[in-house]
């Protein structure tokens, strides 16, 4: 009998409650912008971090692969994806408030995916099996879902401070966001870093359909172009020097919405190949 | 036989409340004989048995443990010398036991301050401190009540907002600059005009690390007065002004003009070149120096003296709005402190 403590569902809820925990201890300092307290929200963040990669490989070890083949276990990947970022960024770039708002993004996408168990469909294992390339293809879409998560959460983040610096908004909370400047150098690194790690992942994925055009929709492909393609239009615009400043920001944030809603067609499991029939002929 | 009198803590003072800043600027005729008088135990001679001077721009506060009636009387006859005492006497407040400790505990806090929660003055009572342990003039009871009154003072300013936000035009600039520029060890400033309140905003920025400092104006002598006066700075021609914002990351404008000096026909084509770099400008004149409708422009902050005064008065209001419940814990704090220093006050 499965012990109900460590069973992955339980572990997924354990996170998403302790993201939820995280979120609600935030709020004060998205508030106030008070630095306190931030020891206990970033404690339930990284608690919540943690069960979730325990459930996620637990996940992995039953499908004997990356845990991405429907929408609940794809949002739950890029919202790992998305907390480890920002734990790492905090760091690197000393960015105050992402944690805060990581963790409310964290509870939000957890939460709606826990609550659509229709989400969470099963699918045979010997169906994601398949070349070492698909695995890549599969872990470097997931990285790059992150990545533009975390360019959305900091683009929301810009979004505020520009509207509150143009509207003359001047608490606290504006106070402790990171710098106009700050944040347009970080969105502009997670752009270009998010879009290498797409471009790549939907690269392996034409190639393993031109190999293979029965066993990955065409739907799924077409998809997953588009949305490569708005990506590619936004940097093109960018290193031409058309798009910036909120205008950047805000088209960030939308692609990753239209990102989200792609998971469906794009985390639809392949197709069962057809197999040979075999003729009995009787002897005469 | 006479019963051995009770020493008591006193409060002496005068401060900005009861003496305007030219009393203050001449209440101290001899500085250095204050100083010799401190340091050579004139006031341990004079009776007292434990003394503290807080000695800043706004106030003149001596602290006493003294089992005299009339502490006044015992200054006066100890420091005439270094001290204009008939000024002294006629601004001065006194105040004995629970009161003189409230008073301590709300003066380190910043209650007490011409610019409520200020920080400087917590600073100040700690070099007073330090000169009287230095003089050995701290005893039992100033010595517990100094060190309390400042743990409670970090309490004050740490969980109430009387320390919150800004106040000052430049601080509130530098913050605003730091909202849109960051980090000021790498960004430059054009500070266009010679007026006084642009001087001393950027000198606010450049506390804050600012390390690039353009001046420019019409008057030529007069920016190149002001360069010399900041750190880091240099001086351009007025007639350079467009490449000189071009390689600013903040603009403080503060000029006598009558006009707009800059307008969005020259800022427009500026921030074409320079998309990652936002541009912070301060217009601190009045009229403005800065056409209002720059600040539609993308990748633009502008902000105006309006603006400023403003934040500045929010953040006061905020801080006001705290006092109340600062004071309550002050004086319970207080309170509590010196029911248990004055079973140690000794008798003479």
């Amino acid at each position: 009998m499965v012990c109900p403590f460590t069973h992955e569902y339980t572990l997924f809820w354990t996170s998403a409650l302790l993201y939820v925990l995280s979120a609600g201890f935030a709020l004060p300092s998205l508030k106030d912008g008070s630095s306190r307290p931030r020891p206990l929200y970033l404690t339930m963040l990284a608690g919540g971090f943690l069960y979730q990669s325990i459930a996620l490989y637990m996940r992995g070890n039953e499908l004997q692969a990356f845990p991405l083949s429907n929408p609940f276990e794809s949002l739950q990947s890029i919202v790992w994806g998305i907390v480890g970022i920002g734990l790492v960024m905090r760091q690197i770039y000393r960015l105050n408030l992402i944690n805060a708002f990581s963790a409310i993004v964290a509870a939000a996408l957890t939460l709606l995916s826990l609550v659509n168990p229709v989400w969470d469909y099963a699918v045979e294992p010997s169906l994601l099996a398949g070349s070492p390339w698909i695995k890549v293809h599969v872990q470097l879409a997931m990285i790059s879902y992150a990545l533009f998560g975390a360019l959305a959460i900091t683009s929301l983040m810009y979004l505020l401070q520009d509207r509150a610096l143009k509207g003359k908004q001047f608490s606290n909370f504006f106070h402790k966001l990171p710098s106009i400047r700050k944040l347009e150098h970080v969105n502009h690194g997670l752009l270009m870093a998010a879009f290498c790690a797409l471009t790549l992942s939907v690269a392996i994925g034409v190639l393993n359909w031109l190999a293979q055009p029965t066993r990955v929709g065409l739907d799924k492909l077409l998809v997953a172009c588009l949305l490569w393609g708005a990506y590619a239009i936004t940097v093109i615009l960018r290193r031409r020097r058309q798009l910036f400043g909120s205008r950047f920001a805000l088209t960030c944030s939308c692609l990753f919405l239209v990102a989200l809603l792609s998971l469906w067609p794009v985390s639809r499991p392949p197709a069962i190949e057809p197999q040979p029939q075999v003729l009995v002929v009787s002897p005469r | 036989m006479t019963q051995p009198q009770q020493s008591q803590l006193t409060l002496v003072g005068c401060s900005h409340v009861t003496a305007n800043l030219s009393t203050r600027e001449a209440l101290i005729t001899d500085p250095d004989g204050l100083s010799r008088c401190l340091g050579n135990g004139a006031l341990s001679k004079a009776g007292f048995q434990e003394w503290l001077v807080l000695n800043t721009c706004n106030r003149l506060e001596f602290y006493v443990v003294s089992p005299a009636a009339q502490p006044l009387d015992l200054l006066a006859g100890t420091l005439s010398s270094a001290v204009d005492m008939a000024a002294f006497r006629h601004a001065a407040y006194t105040l004995k036991g629970a009161e003189a400790a409230r008073h301590l505990f709300r003066v380190c806090a910043g209650l007490e301050s011409q610019m409520l929660g200020e920080n400087e003055i917590l600073g100040q009572v700690k070099t007073a401190y330090a000169d009287a342990r230095k003089h050995a003039s701290a005893g039992k009871v100033l010595n517990r009540l100094v060190q309390k009154s400042l743990q409670a003072a970090k309490w004050a300013r740490t969980n109430t907002g009387i320390s919150k936000g800004q106040v000052s035009i430049g601080n509130i600039a530098a913050e605003l600059t730091q909202r849109v520029c960051g980090d000021f060890s790498g960004i430059s400033i054009l500070l266009v005009g010679t007026g006084e309140v642009g001087t001393k905003t950027a000198q606010a920025l450049i506390s804050r690390g600012a390390s690039q400092v353009t001046v420019t104006g019409r008057n030529v002598e007069a920016a190149t007065a002001i360069a010399e006066t900041l750190e880091h700075g240099n001086v351009t021609a007025f007639s350079r002004l467009r490449s000189a914002i071009a390689n600013a990351d903040a603009v403080i404008s503060c000029t006598s003009a009558p006009e707009p000096v800059i307008q969005r026909e020259l800022i427009a084509p500026l921030m074409r070149e320079r998309l990652d770099r936002p541009l912070s400008l301060i217009d601190l004149a009045v009229p403005r120096d800065i056409a209002s409708d720059v600040a539609d422009l993308a990748n633009v902050y502008l902000f105006n003296l309006d603006d400023l005064a403003a934040l500045a008065n929010e953040s006061m209001q905020a801080r006001l709005s705290e006092v109340e419940r600062a004071k309550t814990t002050l004086h319970t704090r207080a309170d509590r402190i010196w029911e248990e220093l004055k079973p140690k006050l000794e008798p003479a």
